[in-house]
């Protein structure tokens, strides 16, 4: 059940009108069922899976929990590392199962192939659990967060399979915290009709972003990656299709983001933002706190940390800075592809890095002012073209089929402006029109976000001001929006890690 | 709290409205969209319905059993209807009317029905007959238990199906204002067809029978069990047809199963002679009946409706005297292009769904008396032709006149432009341009292009020519140089 598809819109509003007729105290029952049915939905041989993380995780919390309590001082670190690094095992190694199995006997017959010893003759064939990746890091916060002493164990084992399933969340996150969430379980919901309109409007805004704007961006995009005689030889072409992808991406996953914030915000769960708009990021550090938060977030103080941070020699913190880049490269997919994409952006920052002092000390002298409008255009139009550039290997299918998109890039062939030449590619002149329409809408609010929140400012107008709105809102969408029969974009591209 | 729940509802209440009209602007419309169109008769106002396919559109026609016994009967077809979407389209139009007497076509009941499931044809075909029923909690429903729908969301929201007509350019003006629109289907949902085509007779009928497909007598059953239900007495027939002998040993089945619950038969086929159907004019091609074949099919169900039940003669009710002018109109459809003598050409422009574009030119001066009666119905005197320079314009647009002696007339209507111009030039001496497109015939004497502003078509072009005889024509090339 895609959350843009109708189905997903009766689901949900089946499960919040009962909601609100539940007592406030059991509501959370409600959704634990609801997110169990919503999961089974989509693979009902997923259920065992999403159990054993949750109990797992969850025992582990308890067993943390008891050994703090019952074991001498001088035996209670090891023990409790060795019940930490069990659960991560047990969890992490469901994921690679999973996610890399087939990645991993790939390579090594490679290797093998060097050697010349016979190919492993095995693929792991089973269907990836979806949401695998989010919920198992969604559901680790609450062990690491236990054994670091930051949170309780929660002791009603339904209250925490809530917090791992929570139905907005469990396919592409945003992977919340669980001393964040779990408190939030506990707590009562009560009806609260602004909340709820505010929810609603942000599952609009997402399902606006996704459909109209992030769609159409992909049916220019495909054939232009997909296609190597054309990319090879795009031009333009490729110039273009590598910045929708770098804007689908970010509709396609704020729009999703929004769609889960705006869904928990209705039944009064407070999830935070995934993204503040990340392509007027300044600077390649700026862009990572606000590109995927929930994701980089959980790197930074779940492996980043532990590492050592920033709080150790260069050469270790530039690696530190690396490690993370991989890790969060392999995370999003077992392909090559999505690594040299993770070591590229950790290249960046330490390029940033090491920059840094020397603009710092170049400034004074020169009279810089790195605040003015003008070098703040050209960083922030800097950090946009790098970030792009970084995501041709996050779409192409091999780093060969990448850097036959990257030399397309110096195909000199302006002549594309002239003529029909353009609309070939899926996108006719009216829709990129809409679309042009589409993202200028997006940019105007970003601008009116970045001095607080949309909702209140539409809330002070008047109301049939926000009837049009609302009504223009859902009647863009159903009719400009890309779906339907004989349409296949509407996986969110997040759901696929 | 309670200004925001009433806030929220009467904006739910707009949303459905505005959603309800986006939806009618966007499904498929074809010149029968028999949901919709039914709303528009008045509430129990239908004595009879037809229930069908294009077989039935083609083959009965309400008007001819409206002009021979009065009965108000309406014929509830979409074209290549899914018996499943029959059975719906009845259930829903129950709640409008409350008719005497239901007649359904069992082409939908026959192996017909295979081409129709899972696949995109009747995907489309259940569309056609499904998207004019507006969203209820009963549409909901049914379309929930109908297990031959498979896309039910595109059915219960048909925006998802044709929202790509927007950006595809595939609406029209009429589109966009047809959730505005209250013009009734005239013809009651018959489709007129002069076209013919010569067919082959049915070999003689086979004695053999053929069980049903067993979807079709699932909803077979339904329907019989809905007029059951509803105490309205049903009537199986198939409208004649050259048929397979595997078709017709399934009508057999058919007619078996009617027996079996009791429900008179009429196999057209099988009555062909005592009707005097005609395969060699009668036929459009080889399945549907033309205008001449509809009516000897009519002419039959006026008999056995007359026969069988005592329905009321309507033609005297005023509450039904627009049937009468719904008749006169599909009068003039069916016989102005035959029309040759002015006067009656003439009377026949006083139909309020026809915009007729008159020219009159100076050489009518020579005949004035045989032109009176349209001068009088123009109402324009003699000496104001004589006076102008190149002749007079003038547009009966529902009965209401306009002229004009300045040799130039602009008239606009139902999203159609008429430009008139006189003298131009030698070729187009009474130029009727309609949407740009050069409609008169531009001859001597009087010049008549008429618009059928239902179906948006030029329904006759003619000229009557400046002689005693006033002879029509509708070919310049029969005129002699």
């Amino acid at each position: 059940m895609q959350l843009t598809s109708f189905s997903y819109l009766v689901f949900f509003l089946i499960v919040s009108s009962v909601y609100f007729l539940f007592p406030s105290k059991y509501r959370w029952t409600w959704l634990l069922l609801s997110s169990y049915v919503f999961y089974g939905l989509w693979n009902v041989n997923s259920i065992g899976l999403l159990l054993i993380v949750t109990i797992t995780t969850w025992y582990s919390g308890y067993l943390l929990d008891t050994t703090n309590k019952i074991s001498k001082k001088s035996n209670q670190s090891v023990r409790q590392k060795g019940i930490l690094a069990v659960c991560i095992f047990v969890n992490i190694g469901i994921l690679i199962l999973f996610k890399y199995s087939n990645f991993a006997i790939y390579n090594l017959n490679r290797i093998l192939r060097i050697g010349h010893i016979p190919a492993i003759q095995f693929t792991v064939n089973w269907i990836m659990p979806v949401g695998i990746s989010f919920f198992i890091l969604q559901a680790l916060t609450y062990t690491f967060d236990i054994y670091r002493g930051k949170i309780i164990p929660e002791k009603n084992l339904l209250k925490y399979a809530l917090f791992v399933s929570f139905f907005p969340q469990i396919l592409s996150g945003p992977i919340g915290r669980a001393k964040n969430m779990l408190p939030q379980i506990s707590s009562s919901h009560s009806f609260d009709f602004d909340r709820i309109k505010h929810g609603l409007w942000r599952m609009l805004w997402g399902f606006f972003q996704k459909m109209v704007i992030g769609d159409r961006l992909s049916i220019f995009i495909a054939p232009v990656f997909d296609d190597p005689v054309v990319s090879q030889h795009g031009g333009i072409l490729n110039w273009i299709a590598m910045i929708f992808f770098g804007l689908q991406i970010y509709y396609d996953f704020a729009g999703y983001s929004n769609i889960a914030i705006g869904a928990a915000q209705v039944f009064g769960y407070s999830i935070p933002v995934n993204f503040l708009r990340p392509y007027f990021s300044k600077s390649v550090v700026e862009f990572w706190k606000r590109w995927h938060i929930s994701l980089t977030s959980w790197f930074r103080d779940y492996l980043y940390i532990p590492l050592g941070g920033n709080r150790v020699s260069k050469t270790r913190h530039a690696v530190n800075i690396l490690v993370v880049f991989l890790v969060s490269g392999l995370w999003h997919g077992a392909n090559w592809t999505f690594v040299v994409w993770g070591l590229l952006n950790g290249l960046y920052q330490l390029i940033e890095l090491s920059m840094k002092p020397v603009l710092q000390w170049i400034a004074p002298k020169r009279a810089f002012r790195l605040d003015s409008f003008g070098w703040k255009s050209l960083r922030v139009l800097s950090v946009f073209f790098l970030i792009n550039f970084a995501w041709i290997f996050f779409r192409s299918r091999t780093i060969h089929e990448a850097f036959g998109f990257i030399r397309g890039l110096f195909y000199f062939n302006p002549q594309i402006f002239l003529g029909d030449s353009l609309y070939q590619f899926g996108l006719d002149r009216i829709n990129m029109q809409i679309l042009l329409i589409g993202l200028v809408i997006s940019i105007m609010i970003s601008w009116l976000q970045r001095t607080g929140s949309l909702c209140e400012k539409i809330d002070h107008q008047p109301f049939w001001f926000r009837w049009a709105v609302l009504l223009t809102g859902i009647f863009a969408i159903l009719l400009l929006g890309i779906y339907g029969p004989n349409v296949d974009t509407s996986q969110f591209i997040y759901t696929k890690f | 709290m309670t200004k925001k729940l009433v806030s929220a509802i009467l904006f739910s209440v707009l949303l459905y409205y505005s959603f309800q009209m986006v939806n009618d602007m966007l499904f498929i419309k074809t010149e029968a969209n028999a949901a919709k169109d039914l709303v528009l008769e008045p509430k129990n106002s239908i004595d009879v319905f037809f229930l069908g396919t294009s077989h039935v559109y083609c083959g009965v026609n309400p008007l001819e059993i409206w002009k021979q016994t009065g009965i108000a009967s309406f014929s509830l077809v979409t074209n290549r209807q899914p018996i499943w979407a029959s059975y719906l389209l009845l259930k829903h139009s129950l709640k409008h009317q409350k008719p005497a007497v239901v007649f359904f076509d069992v082409l939908g009941a026959t192996d017909y029905i295979e081409g129709l499931m899972e696949s995109d044809r009747g995907i489309h075909a259940t569309h056609l007959a499904m998207d004019p029923i507006p969203l209820s909690f009963s549409k909901i429903v049914d379309v929930l238990q109908i297990d031959e729908i498979k896309n039910k969301q595109e059915m219960l929201f048909p925006v998802i199906y044709h929202h790509r007509r927007l950006l595809e350019n595939e609406l029209n003006f009429n589109d966009l204002l047809y959730p505005f629109s209250r013009n009734r289907n005239i013809q009651k949902g018959y489709v007129l067809s002069f076209k013919t085509e010569p067919q082959e007779r049915s070999a003689p009928h086979p004695t053999q029978s053929i069980h049903l497909h067993p979807t079709a007598e699932k909803y077979l059953k339904k329907i019989i069990e809905l007029c059951r239900e509803e105490n309205i007495p049903l009537i199986l027939f198939k409208t004649p047809a050259p048929s397979s002998d595997n078709l017709l040993m399934q009508l057999n089945g058919i007619g078996e199963l009617a027996a079996k619950f009791d429900i008179p038969w009429i196999d057209f086929n099988r009555l062909v002679d005592q009707i005097h159907l005609d395969y060699s004019t009668d036929f459009v091609d080889g399945g549907h009946l033309n205008v001449f074949g509809a009516k000897k099919v009519s002419a039959y169900f006026s008999q056995y409706l007359q026969e069988n039940f005592s329905l009321k003669d309507r033609r005297e009710d005023p509450k039904y005297a627009f049937w009468n002018d719904d008749a006169l109109h599909y009068d003039n459809r069916l016989n102005l292009q035959t029309t040759t003598f002015f006067s009656e050409y003439i009377r026949r422009l006083d139909d309020p769904h026809l915009i007729s574009v008159i020219t009159f030119d100076q050489s009518v001066m020579d005949h004035q008396e045989y032109f009176q009666e349209g001068k009088q119905r123009c109402e324009v005197e003699s000496s104001e032709i004589k006076n102008s320079s190149n002749g007079l314009i003038c547009v009966i647009d529902a009965e209401k006149v306009m002229n004009s002696t300045s040799g130039y007339f602009i008239h606009y209507a139902n999203d159609t432009i008429f430009n008139v111009a006189l003298g131009i030039s030698e070729d187009t001496k009474s130029s009727i341009l309609i949407n740009q497109k050069e409609q008169s015939l531009n001859m001597a004497g009087v010049n008549i292009v008429v618009y059928d502003k239902d179906t948006q078509t030029v329904l006759d072009r003619v000229a009557f020519l400046p002689t005693d005889e006033l002879q029509a024509i509708r070919d310049p090339s029969e005129v002699n140089p």
